[in-house]
């Protein structure tokens, strides 16, 4: 089925940074020191980087990303052991064990890359609300607007929200009489993971209150994401509808309609 | 019944905390000057005449012009021991409120104004905006009502197809004895341009 995209394509440099970075650290140690302090680092950077997927699973429960932290450790270990086996092939140690889990620990994370569960998904959830929007011009407001009730119990919204965080649907805040959604690109989501923001005022949100009010929030900021002047106003409404409707697929255990609406967007899961 | 400037100059003058004691010179006096009253109470004397004056305006005292010599001036004598403070708010009740309440609203574009959510989250607690220009901008923040939040929390956006101001109050689930102070809200943000009306 054929999508007119109505989101701006995201900054690749956002997905690419850390790899990239990478890489370049190590062939600058490469020339400048030779291979040992190169693999040492690149090494250590990598370690480093475990901790980061590790945070995610904490948060969200997204196990996907475990594959993603032990791969990084393996890769870890690969550099740190490899400058003895580089210098005395006799002396390759656990090398080939740890190439080898790190092979196919790459493969996990590619499968699990390409199937988009590695990817916080909230362009997916623009494109969807953006479908049915016209563009009449530019009819932005900077204040939250009530978009329509649900009925919901509380035990399915504890269902819904662990859908949404462990799906990477959306970030949950919980409050006292509602849970509040926050839409994450792709790169934004660290700063919540951390639990460095602990406000989600200046960014997207949908609300879902115990009474079943839905109410949304989209910042300036997202608005410009999209490639016309949408009806802001409708916009909102259809992103209020957008997670009526997936509320509405959890309450009857269809949540694999939702993955499924989602991925037949077919949005680059790297971009 | 009073006036509200009459009322608000009254209440100036009984704010004074000289203002019992200058009373009971004028009961006990048959007639008193101003510089006799500032004498006694140790008050300047332009403040003893100001506050006769004003007492006369309210036709509280009156004044007579006297002669010392060639120099005049004035005595003021008492002419009501009782004061009666009277004032008829209803005057400021909004007339014909059902008509009030059929007008189209909605948000204006690019009003400028910031909505603070309430901690609820299903109503404002404020509206701040923006007046003036460079140096003169000033920021006027306005608190609502619990009611006043609710209302404008259901006001279409700008673009958006405008609503009465019934239909808003019934989606936000206000009863009608909160039309007087939704129009109030109303009619300020009306002024402001930020609700515009079709």
């Amino acid at each position: 089925m054929f999508f007119e995209r109505k989101m701006k394509k995201q900054n690749i440099i956002k997905t690419i940074w850390f790899p990239a970075l990478s890489v370049g650290i190590f062939l600058a140690l490469l020339g400048l020191y030779g291979p040992r302090p190169a693999f040492y680092s690149l090494g250590g950077i990598y370690f480093l980087a475990s901790i980061f997927p590790v945070a995610t699973v904490l948060k969200t429960h997204n196990n996907s990303y475990l594959a993603v932290s032990m791969f990084l450790v393996f890769a870890g270990l690969v550099c740190i052991s490899a400058p003895p086996a580089i210098e005395n092939k006799h002396d390759i140690g656990l090398v080939p064990v740890f190439l080898v889990f790190m092979y196919a620990l790459m493969m996990v994370v590619a499968y699990q890359a390409f199937n988009r569960r590695l990817r916080w998904r909230g362009e997916e959830i623009f494109e969807l609300a953006a479908m049915p929007v016209e563009d009449i011009g530019d009819s932005f407001t900077a204040r939250p607007r009530p978009a329509g009730q649900v009925p919901v119990s509380k035990t399915e919204m504890i269902r819904f929200v662990d859908f949404m965080s462990k799906n990477l649907i959306a970030f949950p805040f919980k409050e006292e009489n509602r849970v509040v959604f926050v839409l994450t690109l792709p790169g934004n989501d660290l700063p919540y993971l951390f639990g460095i923001k602990k406000d989600y005022q200046e960014d997207t949100w949908v609300a879902l209150d115990y009474d079943g009010n839905i109410t949304v929030n989209i910042t300036e900021k997202d608005y410009l994401l999209f490639k016309m002047d949408l009806d802001f106003d409708q916009i909102c409404q259809s992103l209020g509808n957008v997670f009526s409707e997936f509320l509405e697929l959890s309450q009857k255990g269809q949540e694999s309609k939702i993955i499924d609406r989602m991925n037949a967007l077919r949005l680059n899961p790297f971009a | 019944m009073m006036n509200f400037e009459n009322a608000a100059l009254l209440g100036a003058i009984l704010s004074k905390d000289y203002a019992e004691d200058f009373f009971k010179l004028l009961v006990n006096y048959q007639d008193i000057s101003a510089s006799e009253a500032a004498s006694r109470l140790s008050l300047h004397i332009k403040t003893a005449q100001d506050f006769l004056d004003n007492l006369t305006e309210l036709k509280i005292t009156k004044k007579n012009e006297v002669f010392e010599k060639k120099r005049p001036y004035f005595r003021y004598t008492l002419i009501q021991s009782m004061i009666d403070l009277k004032l008829d708010l209803s005057v400021y009740e909004k007339e014909n409120p059902g008509e009030g309440l059929s007008r189209l609203i909605r948000e204006m574009k690019e009003n400028g104004a910031n909505f603070s959510v309430a901690k609820s989250g299903d109503c404002f607690s404020a509206v701040t905006i923006w007046e003036g220009g460079g140096r003169e901008r000033q920021e006027h923040k306005i608190s609502l009502t619990t009611p006043q939040g609710k209302f404008l929390f259901h006001l279409p956006f700008p673009q958006a197809r405008p609503m009465a101001i019934s239909d808003i109050m019934d989606k936000a689930a206000l009863d009608e004895e909160y039309s007087m102070e939704i129009q109030n809200i109303v009619d300020e943000l009306i002024k402001l341009d930020v609700i515009e009306v079709l």
